[in-house]
């Protein structure tokens, strides 16, 4: 997947409509950009734009973020497109979001999202639900794998590094899905419980199934045998009578079969005496055939032949009118060919003429071309004469103009010729008037120094008088504070009782032990006597426990007799039933008992039960429930025993807690009471815990000397903080004493030295002034000859600027002189240029004039030729006339040769249709007489006399169709009827000659035979019934053996599906989903550590192997520390920051699966690193580009900016807007 | 009358080996450097790149670069020519550049805007200044490009601005040589593991063929002194000290050119050995010996750093431990302990094709692993079994609820 573009309108800062295209320079070109920009500028909203784009979420805000946290401030919409590539083709995913009447104060609407299919603009998909399936179809990404594998979102970078072994496992999930193996886990669970119940089921079916015991199954089995004795004998003699009966029928049949036979044979011969002269007809016609085809040939030839003599005459009549057709048409055609011929001679003769002309008019257009071209030259001449005139007359003015002003400059020289040295000796004035000043400054400096001195002694003065007032009062305040601190230590004496305060804080402390050790001696004994109590109440309850033992010991006797006493019953209860039943199952039997025969299963020759009465039944029934009701006896009492023990283990379970409870109680109570004795001992009151109101008398004296003492202390403390005050102040006054004393010692000396250095500066300050008047004589004397002044007098003020300004001024002039004549001189060069020019132009322009004279004439001498030849008619169209003519002769003459030949041609056809019909005629006469000879031969030798005979014997088809038919029909009823005769004879030879005599006693033999039928039915029900009994039993054995085989089945199917359990299985699904997590996890540590080797060759991440099977833990191996392993806890901020990032990218390989990752988004602050780091970082990131990626990094750090050269810049502009603009 | 050039390059002041500063060998080095500065008496010192290890260097080795510079100025008053490489940022070394030109310090971090600011005269020679070439310095983009024609497009731009200077320097020249300089990879040169790949993904390696018509050219990047090509006249100077464990063994030396009448000289000045780095291997028994027998003597050079590989180390789960507690009392630092992966295995992680993705598995090769794990062996009967009932277990699973993922399929 690849993102192409990027468009959003009022996202946040981003307020109006902003567009990245990755695919337009400069980023469609730069694998690696940076997206840069102060904190807050919007630079993570661009990443938002994308995930609101595709998926509607944020990634900042968890999930759907609230409208106001995206939609810019005071706008009414906002919206997000992306434009994606991916393996289906190009798309554009669109969200967006409005206020109602798109008013920044309406109501919110819901958000609509859409995508596009590209270039077609064709909507796939609208609904939210749609949309997002559509964009995991087309991108294979839901948002949680998109967040891992193309946009690494602000905080997430580090999730995984920092996740706790639950949420690794949820974004293990997230990542890569492992719900199947969850369902694989359950279902391996669920198979295995399945399997353990079947199992148990089909134990509880085997244990259902009774089957007949041998002795039952051996007497059913000889039943069965002499039945099926009984229907053999049965089944032989049926058929013996069946045949009999049959063999009678058929011979009745026979006899009736031969009477219709003798019927159809005479009325059959009736028939073909009937039809026999027909017949005789039929065989005359038959003779005459063989001669039909030569009658037939003999009459085409007559037909044809009138046929040809009738074309032949019409064509003998037309014959002259053809031959006068063929003539005219001759004559028409050699006319038009003259007239052809005519026209192409004149033609040639014009052609030479028209190529003279042709040539005339070339030559013409020539010497035209010439002279206009020569005119043209001769104004251009003229131009170029006015110009350079012009010219020349403009440089002759101003040549004149700059003469005249070097003159009037040249002038001002002149009159000022004393200027001219003043620039040289200008420095010198400068020098002197530059000493001359300072000479004034310094003496002006010494005056200001003496005054200084003077205020300075004066301020002195006024300082020591001060310090000598305030001195005074300083010292009366030092001895009142001295007194003071005598009054306060004395205070502290009386309030201490003359006892230092540490010996009165130990004693305080001690009374408080004491009163503190009470109160817990007191609160220890409370214990204690709580204590006792309850182990009173333990024994008591023992006691009782006791008694419920005893008591439940003698129900239990009780109950065991009672039991033993059912069980008894019951077994005699069964006995009794086991017996009424063999009674009822002999039931069968019992009316073919006769008293004094044996019984033939017990051999008996008594028999009580031999009645009809239903009295087993009953008996059976009433035996049965006697049994019940001894079974629900033993039941009850075995419930009962057993509840009465379950009472009894459960008094025994208390009986024990009681003792464990006593024991324990008895020894704390003992070991509690040494303790407390031993604690009281100092106190006096060893053995007294008992005592409550001596305890609480102790405790209120001691509690009474403890705030006596503290009282004491609070004052001896009082005290003493003010005696600490006391001395401060005391100190305090001391201080300010001394000080003020210092300063006043100071400002004495101070003033001692200012009076010993004043006459030192009156000398200085008149020596200065004897300086100064000499340079100012120094400075008039070099000024005399430029300015009038009077000996002694001070320069004035402008002296030096005013001699500076003559100077400046003459050296301007001098300048501007030396520049005006350079001037002159440029002109004049310029105004000869210009004169010479003139004169080349003038000749120029009179040898032009001389051209176009020449060319004139002779384009006149050529176009008075061109009149004579052809005058003013046009060559083409003279052409063009006559070439028209010469076509029109050629087609005339053309059209005319046709014709004729077409006359021709037609003549000539009717000649050869003429002599093909003479010919076909005669042609026809010698086979003719062939033909007629051979029939009159032929009508001879089969005794018709002649032809015409032979065509009055043929008969017409149709008749000779119908008499044929007859005679077929005749022929074979005949046949039929002699079959049928011979087969009649061969039946009757068949039957045997007892047949006859059976035919006459047939009912007899019917009546044998039902009887027969009647008594194989009765057997056959019999052996039926003996039948179903064993195979009942066979059924039921098969069965048991059926469920044993099951068993052994569902046994070995148990094992199979508990194996599988224990490997995969658990009923929530989770051990097969950890373990294909964990697989995941190892995948995803060999993905990071590709990167990691390339960030930092150090370290390698692996699942941490202590922890459990499926704990999916991750530590560091340092293979610079001999492999040791470490948490990832310990890595520091840069460390953690390059395992972060591998695992990442690792992350992000894992994510994409197959889909094809072009694009990565890291949001992240580089901002942590150190230089080194960052600078692996980068080059981890340019090695990805550089496998293809395009790698957007969202950074303020200046290092990264500096290195990544193309750039989206988010710049912050005024009212909280941002703008983006791109750098490369 | 003739001119003496210095030429060095790749300092990497403040760079740490491991976690150690290596200040110290910086301060070492710049101590003996001075003297033998002194007495050479160079007319011109070049730095070809990497002056700093990194674009914001620690405050301590600014000193040192700043103390060199003013001693250099004070006591041997020679011009010395600073290139920016590919470690340095261009920011912090142009920050200080007006006022180091007032000791005759010219640095050139970036290619100057105007060319002729590149080239330095002297009176035998003309200097061409090429810093290390950042893409956005020799290419402009063409939309369409793969990275291979970045590559050459980089590589072409590189050729192309050398000519440029050729030909600005050949116009000013005269009769004098031109010395060219750079910091790059030259194909032909052979590297060690320390210099980071540069020119984006290491395409940028430019062909000796480049520095023709230089009578020298003075390279900085590869960190071993050697030369490029054919001739003597491209010559990388390399690190005065090793950066890396790998460099033990590389010599370690600045060149002298010395130029008159239009012919040149050259030699090399060994540098020694500020710190011995040391690689030994042993085995857990004979760690200790080996330790003890490398220890560093006391009051001479600087205490030795060992990169120590223990054959056996795998199966000695302490190692760590007993390796610190040798190294305690000796005169030296242990700061890499490697325990090679047994001969058969060796490149086994990396040799060994990837596992796939769970999404690339089916749930059958899952139950595979899972087996793998238990080890069973997958020809057995109980694995065939077990596989078998697993089978049958999907089955029955995609028939009630199809929830298998379409790429779990085979």
């Amino acid at each position: 997947m690849k993102i192409l573009r990027l468009r959003l309108t009022n996202l946040n800062s981003l307020r109006g409509s902003n567009e990245v295209d990755f695919t337009q320079p400069p980023l469609a070109h730069a694998g690696l950009f940076a997206i840069t920009g102060p904190t807050g500028a919007g630079k993570s909203t661009l990443l938002d734009a994308i995930t609101l784009a595709l998926y509607g979420r944020v990634a900042r805000y968890g999930s759907m973020p609230s409208p106001d946290a995206v939609m810019s401030r005071h706008t009414g919409e906002c919206s997000a497109e992306v434009e994606f590539a991916c393996a289906a083709g190009e798309f554009r995913s669109v969200w967006q979001l409005q206020r109602a009447r798109k008013k920044a104060d309406g109501k919110i609407q819901q958000a609509k999202r859409r995508v596009i299919a590209l270039p077609a603009e064709t909507i796939i998909a609208e609904s939210i639900k749609e949309t997002d399936a559509t964009i995991l179809e087309l991108t294979g990404l839901d948002y949680d794998r998109f967040l891992r594998s193309v946009l690494l979102a602000q905080g997430d970078f580090a999730t995984f590094l920092k996740a706790g072994a639950k949420e690794r496992t949820d974004l293990l999930q997230q990542v890569t899905g492992t719900v199947v193996y969850e369902d694989i886990s359950r279902a391996a669970f669920r198979r295995a419980a399945d399997a353990e119940q079947a199992l148990a089921t089909l134990r509880r079916e085997q244990d259902a199934v009774t089957l007949l015991d041998p002795e039952q199954r051996r007497q059913h089995e000889a039943h069965l045998a002499t039945q099926l004795e009984r229907l053999r004998q049965l089944q032989e003699l049926a058929p013996t009578l069946t045949r009999r009966i049959d063999e009678a029928r058929r011979w009745l049949d026979v006899e009736r079969a031969t009477r219709q036979l003798q019927a159809d044979q005479a009325a059959h011969d009736q028939a073909c005496q009937d039809d026999a002269p027909n017949l005789a007809r039929l065989t005359q016609h038959e003779k005459a055939a063989p001669f039909i085809a030569d009658l037939t040939t003999l009459d085409h030839f007559a037909r044809d032949d009138e046929k040809d003599v009738t074309a032949r005459r019409e064509l003998d009549a037309n014959a002259p009118q053809r031959l006068q057709t063929v003539q005219t048409a001759q004559t028409a055609a050699q006319e038009a060919h003259d007239t052809l011929t005519r026209e192409t001679e004149q033609m040639t003769g014009l052609r030479v003429l028209w190529t003279e002309v042709i040539e005339l008019d070339r030559v013409l257009a020539t010497a035209r071309e010439a002279l206009r071209q020569v005119e043209s030259q001769h104004a251009e001449a003229g131009t170029r004469l006015t110009a350079t005139s012009t010219a020349q007359a403009a440089s002759a003015a101003a040549l004149q103009r700059t003469t005249a002003e070097h003159l009037t400059a040249s002038g001002w020289l002149n009159q000022h010729p004393l200027d001219a040295t003043l620039t040289a000796q200008l420095p010198e004035i400068q020098a002197a008037h530059a000493r001359w000043q300072a000479a004034e400054e310094a003496g002006v400096g010494t005056d200001k120094k003496l005054e200084l001195g003077q205020a300075e002694l004066k301020r002195v003065e006024i300082a020591v008088g001060r310090i000598e007032e305030i001195l005074a009062p300083l010292r009366t305040a030092l001895a009142k504070a001295n007194t003071a601190v005598t009054t306060a230590v004395a205070a502290v004496e009386v309030a201490g009782e003359q006892q230092p305060l540490s010996e009165l804080e130990t004693r305080r402390d001690r009374t408080r032990d004491r009163r503190q050790a009470l109160d817990k001696l007191a609160g220890e004994a409370a214990h204690l006597r709580k204590q006792t109590a309850e182990l009173a109440t333990v024994r008591r309850n023992a006691g009782v426990t006791t008694e419920l033992l005893r008591q439940g010991a003698a129900a239990i006797t009780q109950l065991t007799q009672n039991q033993d006493a059912a069980a008894a019953l019951l077994q005699a209860h069964r006995v009794t039933l086991s017996f009424a039943e063999k009674v009822q199952s002999l039931e069968s039997h019992r009316t073919t008992l006769r008293d004094n025969e044996p019984c033939p299963l017990c051999g008996g020759v008594h028999h009580p039960y031999v009645s009809t009465s239903d009295t087993p039944a009953r008996s059976v029934a009433a035996v049965r429930g006697q049994v019940a009701a001894a079974e629900a006896a033993c039941l009850e009492t075995r419930q009962q025993l057993g509840a009465a023990e379950n009472l009894r283990a459960s008094h025994l379970g208390t009986e024990k807690r009681h003792a464990a409870d006593d024991a324990k109680l008895t020894a704390e109570i003992t070991r509690l009471t040494t303790d407390w004795n031993s604690a009281a001992e100092p106190h006096g009151l060893e053995g007294q815990w008992q005592d409550e109101a001596r305890l609480t008398a102790e405790i209120a004296t001691a509690r009474t000397e403890e705030s006596r003492r503290d009282t004491q202390l609070l004052a001896v403390r009082t005290a003493e903080n003010l005696l600490t005050a006391a001395r401060r102040e005391a100190q305090n006054a001391l201080t300010n004493f001394v000080e003020q004393d210092t300063e006043g010692q100071k400002q004495s000396t101070l003033l001692k030295h200012l009076r010993e250095q004043w006459p030192s500066l009156e000398d200085a300050l008149a020596e200065q002034r004897r300086r100064a008047v000499a340079a100012r004589d120094a400075l008039a004397q070099l000024t005399s000859a430029y300015v009038p002044s009077e000996p002694g007098a001070a320069p004035t003020a402008g002296l030096l600027a005013t001699l500076n300004e003559r100077a400046t001024t003459y050296t301007r002039h001098q300048q501007a002189v030396s520049d005006l004549f350079a001037k002159v001189e440029k002109l004049r060069a310029t105004f000869d240029g210009c004169a010479q020019q003139f004169e080349q132009a003038q000749a120029s322009v009179e040898a032009a004039a001389r051209k176009v004279a020449a060319a004139g004439q002779e384009v006149e001498r050529q176009d008075r030729q061109r009149q004579e030849k052809f005058g003013q008619r046009v060559v083409a169209e003279a052409q063009r006339i006559a070439d028209t003519a010469l076509q029109n002769a050629r087609s005339a003459a053309d059209s005319k040769r046709k014709e004729s030949e077409a006359c021709r041609q037609k003549q000539e056809s009717a000649a050869k249709e003429q002599a093909r019909l003479t010919e076909a005629i005669a042609a026809r006469s010698a086979p003719r007489a062939q033909i007629a000879a051979r029939l009159q031969a032929g009508a001879v030798a089969a005794g018709f006399g002649d032809g015409s005979a032979i065509r009055s014997a043929l008969l017409d088809p149709t008749a000779v169709t119908v008499l044929g038919a007859r005679r077929a029909h005749l022929d074979d009823r005949r046949t039929v009827l002699k079959t049928q005769a011979e087969g009649l004879a061969t039946q009757r030879r068949q039957l045997p000659p007892a047949a006859a005599a059976d035919a006459g006693n047939l009912s007899h033999l019917a009546a044998e035979k039902a009887a027969g039928e009647t008594e194989l039915t009765a057997v056959h029900a019999a052996v039926a019934d003996s039948r179903a009994i064993l195979k009942h039993d066979d059924g039921l054995r098969g069965r048991h053996a059926l469920v044993a085989e099951q068993i052994q089945a569902a046994d070995r199917e148990f094992v199979r599906w508990h194996r599988l359990r224990v490997l995969i299985g658990s009923a929530d699904g989770s051990l097969f989903a950890r373990f294909a997590q964990g697989l995941t996890l190892e995948h995803l540590t060999v993905l990071a550590n590709r990167h990691l080797r390339q960030l930092n060759p150090r370290y390698t991440i692996r699942r941490a192997t202590d922890g459990a099977a499926d704990d999916l833990e991750l530590e560091i191996v340092d293979h610079y520390q001999a492999d040791v392993t470490r948490p990832m806890r310990s890595l520091s901020g840069g460390e953690s920051f390059l395992v972060s990032l591998a695992l990442a990218l690792g992350l992000s390989q894992l994510a994409s699966g197959r889909t094809s990752i072009e694009s990565l988004f890291i949001d992240e602050g580089f901002g942590s690193l150190d230089a080194e780091t960052l600078e692996v970082a980068m080059s981890a990131l340019e090695n990805l580009q550089a496998g293809g990626k395009v790698i957007g990094v969202i950074s303020h750090v200046p290092a990264m900016q500096e290195r990544i050269t193309v750039q989206i810049n988010v710049t912050k502009e005024t009212g909280g807007c941002s703008r983006i603009t791109l750098r490369s | 009358m003739s001119t003496r050039i210095l030429h060095t390059a790749d300092w990497h002041l403040g760079a740490r080996l491991i976690e150690c500063d290596r200040h110290a060998e910086h301060e070492a080095f710049v101590a003996w450097l001075l003297p033998q500065l002194v007495a050479l008496r160079p007319d011109l010192l070049i730095i070809a790149g990497d002056i700093f290890d990194s674009a914001n260097p620690p405050q301590e080795a600014l000193t040192l670069y700043y103390t060199f510079l003013s001693e250099l100025a004070r006591k041997v008053k020679c011009r010395t020519l600073i290139l920016g490489g590919n470690h340095d940022s261009p920011a912090t070394l142009h920050a200080p550049r007006e006022i180091l030109r007032a000791l005759d310090v010219h640095v050139v971090a970036a290619p100057p805007a105007d060319p002729a600011a590149a080239l330095l005269e002297l009176s035998d020679a003309v200097v061409c200044a090429v810093p290390y070439l950042r893409e956005r310095d020799v290419r402009t983009a063409q939309p369409g490009q793969s990275a291979d024609l970045v590559a050459a497009a980089i590589r072409e731009g590189i050729g192309r601005h050398y000519a440029d200077i050729l030909a600005r320097a050949r116009a000013i020249a005269g009769d004098r040589v031109i010395v060219g300089t750079g910091h790059l990879t030259a194909t032909g040169s052979t590297a060690s593991p320390s210099e980071r790949t540069i020119h984006i993904g290491n395409l940028g390696a430019v062909d000796a063929a480049c520095f023709t018509g230089f009578a020298y050219t003075a390279l900085g990047h590869i960190h071993r002194p050697q030369r490029v090509g054919a001739g003597n006249s491209v010559r990388y100077a390399g690190s005065p000290i090793p950066l890396s464990f790998s460099e033990v063994d590389l010599p370690k030396e600045f060149r002298v050119i010395d130029i008159a009448g239009g012919q040149l000289t050259q030699h090399a000045v060994a540098i020694p050995e500020f710190r011995p780095l040391r690689r030994l291997t042993a085995s857990v028994a004979t760690l200790a010996a080996e330790l003890a027998r490398h220890q560093g003597t006391a009051g001479g050079v600087l205490e030795p750093w060992v990169e120590l590989t223990v054959t056996d180390g795998r199966t000695c789960p302490d190692l760590d431990r007993q390796v610190r507690e040798a190294a305690a009392p000796l005169r030296l630092r242990v700061l890499k302990v490697l325990t090679p992966a047994p001969a058969a295995g060796a490149g086994g992680a990396d040799a060994a094709p990837p596992p796939r993705s769970l999404t690339e598995l089916r749930p059958e090769d899952v139950f595979a692993e899972r087996l793998r794990r238990e080890t069973i062996d997958p020809a057995s009967p109980e694995s065939i079994a077990l596989t078998q009932t697993f089978h049958e277990l999907l089955g029955g699973l995609y028939d009630t609820a199809p929830a298998i993922p379409p790429e779990a399929a085979p």
